[in-house]
């Protein structure tokens, strides 16, 4: 029974992370119309940043944010100013990130090999440590990741509901032209919230260079993680995509106690399939009857 | 105060309209009457900045309009109301209103719109927090009013409100109109509803096939034995 209770607390943590992953291709998809996977290079990216600064120059790993984040929103925003200026479109825009995703990942090869790459321990004293409770262990990477993500789930969700910038996001997703009619510009928006997006992602990027070994194979193997949890969240939901995470987490956890770590894809992608053959607008969004 | 001169546009490389030239004067109700396909909305949408002209000029109280990025033109002071409504149908009742507010100087203004839009939309108000896709079709169409009045505009575009809707609530709609008209605010209507909507009107306009065929007081209009025998079914 502890193994599964611990396997569940590993799938609700690992659920954080898997949000801040899945939130950049969510917004961008759903709002943008921007199938962007690019973002799987940026969080491949920081955490390869990261790992350089905490290994070669002895930051500590979570201070790595400071220098990674910024540097991430910048390329993040200008990807976006660029896809502006050409009008991309939905489906081009899958084809054009892939081939940008491939690109980073050979710069990402030619720079750290293929070799995994682990920040030492000695750099890295998180990796090892944890919260204890009763029988049952939280490790600190992960903890803080969940952490972080609901503290970014709630801000982005009050972003969203509150202010003018996010009704300007959500009036976008539902009716381009009559958002531009009642004086949203599009580039603007597009801009700020690629940032935001790619400000996530990078924090993502970071946390994972903290737990685990990296390698540039990583960003498509993310695939099977991100697209499930963006179709379960639902397209452009914030807390979806934090929902989603954690019941692809669980279940991932759970499939690879019972079965085997090699069943874990299939229980993420049974439900996955499920909830595109009943729900298929997502486990979290309410929908108007239009 | 609104000018339109010489305008072409369409899409693709079908043209829909052909050199049109109209005014709106303030104060004043239009109405521009025609059969589908005529090019009524394309006309709505070129005005409202939705869809570039391919020549001539578009100019309210002297500010060129013409080709402005769309998100400008509702600064200046023309809002739209598009045909089929189009309101936001996962937002809120409040947060629909709030995207007519959107930009500066409407949002300076916001509590004070909003309270005036509230009284002449009562239903609104009730339904606040209700998301706009769950209305009713009259009731989207208030909306979509409302919207478009949160914004302040000097003229209001309304591309056939009377679509769809059951006949007490186009007469609802069409007094709506008329009470906005009143405290200052132009309309340029576009309407297949022909008799209803000339009558609202102070001058009319008839388009067919994308040119403009004849123009005067909405009375004259009604009273013209060919448009009769044409348009109304006489």
């Amino acid at each position: 029974m502890t193994l599964y209770g611990q396997a569940i607390i590993s799938g609700v943590l690992a659920g954080g992370l898997y949000a801040m992953m899945s939130l950049g291709v969510s917004l961008s998809w759903g709002v943008l119309k921007i199938i962007n996977l690019a973002y799987f290079s940026f969080i491949l990216l920081a955490g390869y940043g990261s790992y350089e600064l905490a290994t070669s120059h002895g930051w500590d790993p979570f201070v790595t944010v400071l220098a990674v984040v910024p540097v991430v929103v910048i390329v993040g925003a200008l990807l976006q100013l660029f896809f502006e200026k050409v009008k991309i479109g939905e489906f081009e825009s899958l084809l054009v990130t892939f081939g940008l995703l491939i690109m980073l990942e050979s710069v990402a090869r030619s720079i750290w090999s293929a070799d995994f790459r682990r920040i030492p321990s000695t750099a890295n004293p998180y990796a090892s440590s944890s919260l204890k409770i009763g029988d049952f262990a939280f490790p600190t990477p992960q903890l803080s990741a969940f952490l972080t993500a609901i503290v970014i789930g709630l801000l982005m969700k009050y972003l969203l509901d509150r202010t003018y910038f996010g009704k300007a996001v959500r009036a976008l997703a539902q009716d381009r032209d009559m958002a531009r009619a009642f004086g949203v510009d599009h580039r603007r928006v597009a801009v700020i919230l690629s940032g935001l997006a790619a400000a996530t992602a990078a924090i993502a990027g970071v946390f994972i260079a903290m737990s685990q070994a990296l390698f540039p194979g990583l960003a498509v193997e993310w695939f099977g993680i991100v697209f499930p949890v963006v179709i379960l969240g639902g397209l452009g939901s914030t807390l979806g995509a934090l929902g989603a995470g954690v019941v692809i987490g669980v279940a991932a956890a759970i499939a690879s106690v019972a079965w085997g770590p090699s069943y874990a894809p299939l229980a993420t992608f049974v439900i996955l399939i499920a909830t595109l053959l009943f729900r298929p607008e997502g486990l979290f969004t309410r929908k108007a009857s239009v | 105060m609104l000018e339109v001169r010489d305008v072409a546009a369409g899409y693709g490389k079908a043209q829909a309209l052909w050199g049109l030239s109209l005014t709106v004067s303030v104060g004043e109700i239009v109405t521009i009457v025609g059969p589908n396909g005529a090019g009524k909305s394309t006309l709505v949408n070129v005005i409202g900045g939705l869809q570039p002209a391919w020549q001539g000029s578009i100019d309210l109280d002297g500010v060129e309009l013409t080709n402005l990025a769309t998100h400008r033109v509702c600064a200046s002071g023309v809002a739209v109301v598009p045909e089929g409504r189009r309101v936001f149908p996962e937002m809120s009742v409040s947060d629909n209103l709030d995207m007519g507010a959107y930009h500066r100087e409407a949002r300076r203004h916001r509590d004070e719109t909003y309270a005036e839009v509230c009284e002449i939309f009562p239903r609104l108000a009730e339904r606040a927090q209700q998301l706009a896709g769950s209305l009713s079709g009259g009731e989207q169409q208030m909306l979509a009013i409302g919207r478009a009045m949160m914004s302040r505009p000097k003229l209001l575009l309304l591309d056939e409100p009377s679509l769809g809707l059951a006949p007490v609530i186009v007469e609802a709609i069409f007094d709506v109109i008329r009470e906005i008209n009143k405290t200052g605010t132009s309309i340029l209507l576009v309407e297949q509803n022909v008799v209803e909507g000339l009558e609202l009107a102070h001058r009319g306009y008839v388009l067919e096939e994308g040119r403009i065929v004849r123009e005067g007081p909405a009375a004259d209009l009604l009273d013209d034995k060919e448009l009769q025998a044409s348009y109304f079914g006489m």
